[in-house]
């Protein structure tokens, strides 16, 4: 289980990172923003910042405690993520498979897609997991 | 939808909760109503306290509901690729068929007219075939259904670590709404 100062530190490095370096590195780092947003941290959208906060505070007052601690952030960070990603499920299923203009081999792309989504949402469940524990 | 679901009272988060969630994530004919009356007979049994409870509440009722629609898919998909078995296209000939077809050319004596008939395909036979012929997709969805059967499990290890009780009753009531209701539509 990370500590309060492990995770500030390690958001603290995390900072202090150039990001990709290359000229394609950047290219495909600036697409994976376009696909479906789910790269960029959420926690780092101003447009998230209030229900995060919100979030937070539900989450802390449930357990108990005082005032809104880092990792009641964090799983609320990994909540309103696994929202949006089963949000791009539904769309993906949709728009793919289930609509009359789905194409006909739209099955081979949902699976693509899919199994592309899955490696966010684990991420997102693993790290709400293990901040909800520590709240 | 089974006559014990539809009876049930509708329950939803509480609402410091439900402003942070989403409508839920329907597709193609799901009806929204299924889908609260699916959500409530899992919550109105396990009676969650807090917002953490409920949260793992809306994991478990939100990936037995997409198992149910991964199931429902590959039983399509399975049917689908059956009928393909049962009227394949004349423009398939595999390389037997051909060597049959030069020996007859040349000695039509050679065969008797029933051999030369399509044989009537026995229903095993033909459910295997639509395995065979569904094979990457039936894979690909198997995969899936078990990744969120593991998330599945892993809330209900999270409720667990919070209520041994609370855990079964989610449990058993998650599975009895999605074995139960699969069951009912296969009959």
């Amino acid at each position: 289980m990370s500590s309060d100062r492990k995770i500030t530190a390690n958001r603290n490095n995390a900072k202090k990172s150039t990001g990709p370096r290359s000229k394609a590195g950047r290219e495909a780092s600036r697409r994976n923003a376009r696909r479906h947003g789910l790269a960029i941290d959420i926690g780092a959208d101003p447009a998230f910042h209030e229900d995060i906060e919100q979030l937070a505070t539900v989450l802390s007052l449930s357990s108990g405690a005082q005032k809104v601690s880092e990792h009641a952030r964090e799983a609320a960070e990994a909540e309103l993520d696994l929202t949006r990603i089963r949000k791009i499920r539904a769309w993906l299923f949709e728009t793919l498979y289930f609509a009359d203009t789905a194409a006909p081999d739209g099955m081979t792309e949902l699976n693509d897609a899919l199994a592309k989504l899955e490696r966010y949402e684990r991420r997102a469940f693993s790290r709400r997991k293990r901040a909800l524990r520590a709240v | 939808m089974s006559r014990s679901l539809v009876t049930a009272t509708l329950i939803k988060p509480p609402k410091e909760l439900e402003q942070f969630l989403d409508d839920p994530p329907l597709v193609g004919t799901e009806r929204r109503e299924d889908y609260e009356t699916f959500f409530s007979v899992i919550a109105v049994s396990v009676k969650p306290i807090d917002a953490i409870d409920w949260l793992l509440l809306i994991d478990v009722a939100y990936l037995s509901w997409e198992i149910r629609r991964e199931r429902r898919i590959k039983a399509e998909i399975i049917k689908l690729r059956q009928r393909e078995a049962q009227f394949p296209s004349k423009l398939a000939i595999t390389r037997a068929d051909f060597a049959l077809s030069q020996i007859a050319a040349q000695d039509p004596s050679a065969f008797k007219k029933k051999d030369l008939k399509p044989e009537a395909k026995e229903a095993d036979s033909m459910l295997a075939e639509g395995y065979i012929l569904g094979d990457y997709d039936i894979d690909v969805i198997d995969k899936r259904i078990a990744s969120y059967e593991y998330r599945r499990n892993t809330a209900l290890r999270e409720m667990y670590l919070r209520s041994e009780k609370m855990a079964q009753l989610l449990e058993k009531a998650s599975s009895d709404v999605v074995d139960g209701e699969f069951t009912e539509a296969a009959e």
